[in-house]
C-alpha cells in the first residue's frame, strides 16, 4: 500500500512537471540561443593600414565615427513577428538589422550600433526579441575595440551591405 | 477560471442583454440602452461563386533602395494566390458581371522553409506563408471583391541595413499593383485576359498581418510620398508590429486595428500604438479609425498556416491565458470585422456596418466572446485629448476643468513606452496623453466648453475613452477582479441645468476589466452615448448650449480617461 502511494505520489509530480514544462516550454518565451559574437568596423581606408590607435581617434570625433557592426552566431533562431534587437550593457542599441547567413541550424544576425561610440564602453552583449526581456539571451562577450575586424567601407557600400551614408 | 467568469460563460449573452435592459428599465427613468438588432453577419458567403487563379514570377526584380545600385532583397519573386467572384466556382472560371474592388493580403515574419530562415529550400518544402488567409479571401470573393493574398518568400526572413523588411513588404505590395494595373487595364494577366476590366482599381483595400501590418502601412505610405498613383483606401492591420525604423503610420485613410489580448508573439502588444498615432487632430486630412480588441485570441491563429492542425512545420500556438479562442472561432472574430470594413470603405455599403465597428450591433457566432471596440469619428470636437502638456486644470478647447477635491489621483501622463512623466503600469501600452482618476468614495469631475463653443447640436454622440488600470497587485482593490465599471455622465447647461438622468454605463457600454494573462493588458475602450438621450425633466436637452460635462464615479476605482469628444 505505502509502495502505491509513494508511486502515486511520484507519478502526480511528474505529470505536474509535465504540466508546468509545457508551459515554460513556449518557443516564444525562450532566451535566443546566442553563442557569440563579432564586431566589424567599416573604415575608410585599406582595412590593413588600421590600427586600433586609428579607431580611438575616429571615434573621438562624432562626424569620422565609421559604422560599426556587431554580428551574433544564434542557434535554433526562431523567425518570428519581433525583430531581433541587440542589448548592449542592458539597452537597446541598434535600430537596423540584418540576417546575415544561414546555414544548418546556425543564424548570423548582424546589427549596425546607433552609436560606433558604444565599441569604447566594454558593455556586455545580448539579443532579445523586440522589447520582450524574457527573451532576452546570455551574455556572448563585451564590446571592446581589441578583437575588431576592419572591413573597407567602400566596399561594403558596393556589397549593398550598408548605405553610403548611415543616419 | 474563476467562478464569476466560469458562470458568465455559461450564460448566453443575449440573456445578459435582456438582463441588462431589464436593470435599466428599473434604475434609470430614461435609460437609452438600445433594443439590440440582429446580429450582424459579415461571414456569411455572398452571391458569387468562387473562382480562383495564381500566379508566381520567380526572381522578378531586386528590391534597390534608393540611391544605390546593389539590391537589399535581389531576386524576389511575384508570388500570389487569388479568389475573384465568378459565374461557376474552380480554377480560373468566368468572372462575374461587373467592377469589383481589389484587397490585398500580405503575412508576416515567419519561417521560410522547414523551422528556419533558410530561402534555400527547395520551391515544395517552402512555407506557403500567403495560404493561411483563404478563408477570408473566400468570404470577400463571394461577396463581390478580387482579393488576393501576396507570398513574402524574399522579404521574410531578411533584412537590410540599406532597407528595412518594412519598407520591403511594402515595395512588394507596390509591385503587386503595378501589375494588376497592367492587367487590368490590358489584358495582360497570366489567364488570358481573364479579369481584365473587372478590377476596380479606384478602390484598393490592404489588409496586413504582423510584420506585414506594418509593410502595409508602409505600402501606402510610400504610394502617398512618391505620388505613386495607387489608389489605396482602406488599411487594416492583424496583430501588427510597431518596429519601422522609419515610423510609418495611417494618415489619409481609414485605419482599421485588429489586437489578439493572448498574443504571445507580439507580447507586448506594441501595435496598439498605432491606433494612437494615427489621425491626431493636428493633421490635416482626417478619416475614421477603429480598433477592436479580442480577449483570448492569440496571433498565429489568425493565418491557418501559422495554426497547428491545419498549419505547415513549426505552427505552434502562441497564446498565453484562459478563456482562448479556438482557432475556427478566432479565424470568425477577424472575418466579422475586417470584411465589413472593407465593405463600408471599398463598397460604401450599408451605413449599417458602422454600428458595427461602434461597437453598438452583436455579431452572429460571437457569442460569449470577450471583445471591445474604440472608434475615432473624422467628423468631431475634441473637448479634451489631453495631448497640450500636462495641465489636468484646462481642456483642449481652453475651458476650465474641476474637480470635487477627493480623487486621490487627479492628473494627466504619458503612456508611452518611452519619455518624461510616464505613467509606470505595466498593463497599458498605448502612444498617448491621457488623465488618471484614482478615488476611494464618490467623485466627479466637470469639463467646460468656453462660450462660444457651446453648440453641439450638430453631433450625436459625446464619445470618451477609457480604462482600469491594474495596479501593482493582481486583482487591485479599488477595481474589482472581473468587474466592469461605471462612469455616469451628464450634460450641464449655461444655466446650471443637469441632464436629468445621466447615463450608467451598462453592460452594452462599459469599461472592462482589463485582460489579466499574457501579463496583463488594458486598452482604451470607446465609450459612446447618444446625445438625444440627454434630457432635461424629459425634454431634449438644449444641445445649442452645453456650457460642461460633468463625469461622475463611485464606489472605488483607477482608471484613465483620454479623448472626451462630441462626435458623429
Amino acid at each position: 500500500m505505502k509502495q502505491l502511494i509513494v508511486i502515486t505520489i511520484a507519478l502526480s509530480i511528474g505529470f505536474m512537471g509535465l504540466s508546468m514544462n509545457a508551459n515554460s516550454e513556449s518557443p516564444y518565451k525562450q532566451p535566443i540561443m546566442a553563442e557569440s559574437a563579432d564586431v566589424r568596423v567599416f573604415v575608410d581606408r585599406p582595412p590593413e593600414v588600421m590600427r586600433i590607435h586609428d579607431l580611438k581617434i575616429m571615434l573621438d570625433k562624432p562626424d569620422e565615427a565609421p559604422p560599426v557592426e556587431v554580428q551574433i552566431r544564434v542557434r535554433d533562431y526562431l523567425p518570428r513577428s519581433l525583430s531581433p534587437v541587440l542589448i548592449i550593457a542592458g539597452e537597446p542599441a541598434a535600430r537596423k538589422y540584418r540576417i546575415v547567413s544561414h546555414e544548418d541550424n546556425v543564424t548570423v544576425l548582424g546589427f549596425l550600433l546607433d552609436q560606433p561610440q558604444l565599441l569604447k564602453s566594454k558593455g556586455d552583449i545580448r539579443i532579445q526579441y523586440g522589447d520582450d526581456p524574457d527573451t532576452r539571451s546570455r551574455s556572448v562577450g563585451n564590446l571592446g575595440m581589441d578583437n575588431v575586424k576592419f572591413i573597407f567601407q567602400e566596399a561594403a557600400i558596393k556589397a549593398g551591405i550598408i548605405p553610403r551614408k548611415v543616419k | 477560471m474563476n467562478n464569476i467568469r466560469l458562470l458568465r460563460s455559461l450564460i448566453p449573452a443575449s440573456f445578459l442583454t435582456w438582463l441588462a435592459m431589464a436593470t435599466c428599465l428599473v434604475i434609470a427613468t430614461s435609460c437609452t440602452l438600445k433594443i439590440v438588432k440582429n446580429p450582424a453577419n459579415s461571414c456569411k458567403p455572398g452571391k458569387h461563386y468562387i473562382g480562383q487563379v495564381d500566379y508566381d514570377f520567380e526572381d522578378e526584380f531586386d528590391l534597390i533602395p534608393v540611391g544605390s545600385i546593389t539590391p537589399a532583397y535581389p531576386n524576389v519573386d511575384v508570388r500570389a494566390v487569388v479568389r475573384y467572384p465568378a459565374t461557376a466556382p474552380g480554377v480560373g472560371t468566368p468572372i462575374a458581371a461587373g467592377r469589383f474592388p481589389l484587397v490585398i493580403f500580405l503575412h508576416g515574419n515567419h519561417a521560410t522553409c522547414p523551422c528556419s530562415c533558410s530561402h534555400a529550400c527547395a520551391p515544395a518544402d517552402r512555407i506557403p506563408n500567403h495560404l493561411g488567409y483563404n478563408y477570408m479571401l473566400d468570404i470577400l470573393a463571394s461577396r463581390g471583391f478580387v482579393a488576393i493574398s501576396i507570398d513574402g518568400f524574399d522579404v521574410t526572413c531578411a533584412g537590410s541595413f540599406t532597407m528595412s523588411d518594412y519598407e520591403a513588404r511594402g515595395r512588394l505590395v507596390l509591385r503587386h499593383l503595378e501589375k494588376w494595373v497592367d492587367w487590368n487595364d490590358n489584358g495582360t494577366d497570366p489567364w488570358g485576359g481573364l479579369l481584365q476590366y473587372h478590377v476596380d482599381m479606384n478602390k484598393i483595400g490592404l489588409s496586413g498581418h504582423s510584420r506585414g501590418g506594418e509593410g502595409v502601412v508602409a505600402a501606402e505610405y510610400i504610394n502617398r510620398t512618391e505620388a505613386l498613383g495607387f489608389k489605396i483606401k482602406a488599411i487594416n492591420a492583424i496583430a501588427p508590429t510597431d518596429q519601422d525604423p522609419d515610423i510609418h503610420y495611417v494618415s489619409e485613410e481609414p485605419y482599421f486595428l485588429l489586437l489578439a489580448a493572448s498574443d504571445g508573439d507580439v507580447y507586448s502588444l506594441q501595435g496598439l500604438r498605432t491606433y494612437d498615432r494615427s489621425f491626431p487632430i493636428t493633421l490635416p486630412v482626417q478619416e475614421m479609425k477603429t480598433m477592436q480588441w479580442i480577449y483570448g485570441a492569440n496571433h498565429n491563429f489568425f493565418n491557418t498556416v501559422w495554426t497547428p492542425g491545419t498549419g505547415f512545420a513549426c505552427a505552434s500556438d502562441d497564446g498565453v491565458g484562459e478563456g482562448r479562442l479556438s482557432p475556427k472561432l478566432q479565424q470568425l472574430t477577424a472575418c466579422q470585422s475586417i470584411v465589413p470594413f472593407f465593405e463600408r470603405h471599398l463598397k460604401a455599403k450599408a451605413s449599417h456596418l458602422m454600428s458595427v465597428f461602434k461597437g453598438d450591433r452583436p455579431l452572429e457566432g460571437e457569442d460569449g466572446i470577450e471583445a471591445y471596440w474604440a472608434y475615432q469619428d473624422p467628423n468631431r470636437l475634441e473637448l479634451d485629448n489631453f495631448e497640450a502638456g500636462d495641465n489636468p486644470g484646462s481642456n483642449s478647447l481652453g475651458g476650465i476643468v474641476s474637480s470635487s477635491g477627493g480623487f486621490l489621483t487627479f492628473d494627466e501622463f504619458e503612456f508611452k513606452p518611452s519619455g518624461l512623466d510616464r505613467y509606470l503600469n505595466r498593463t497599458y501600452r498605448h502612444f498617448t496623453h491621457a488623465l488618471v482618476l484614482e478615488w476611494t468614495a464618490p467623485q466627479f469631475f466637470l469639463s467646460n466648453l468656453p462660450v462660444g463653443q457651446q453648440d453641439v447640436s450638430q453631433f450625436k454622440a459625446l464619445s470618451f475613452r477609457s480604462g482600469q488600470i491594474i495596479g501593482g497587485a493582481t486583482p487591485d482593490v479599488r477595481n474589482p477582479l472581473d468587474t466592469s465599471r461605471t462612469i455616469r455622465v451628464s450634460l450641464v447647461d449655461s444655466a446650471n441645468n443637469v441632464s436629468n438622468s445621466g447615463f450608467p454605463v451598462t453592460a452594452l457600454q462599459s469599461i472592462p476589466y482589463p485582460y489579466e494573462y499574457n501579463g496583463g493588458k488594458t486598452v482604451f475602450t470607446t465609450i459612446r452615448i447618444p446625445l438625444r438621450g440627454f434630457r432635461l425633466d424629459n425634454a431634449p436637452f438644449p444641445l445649442n448650449d452645453v456650457a460642461a460635462v460633468r463625469f461622475e464615479v463611485e464606489g472605488t476605482g483607477l482608471m484613465a480617461i483620454d479623448d472626451i469628444q462630441f462626435t458623429r
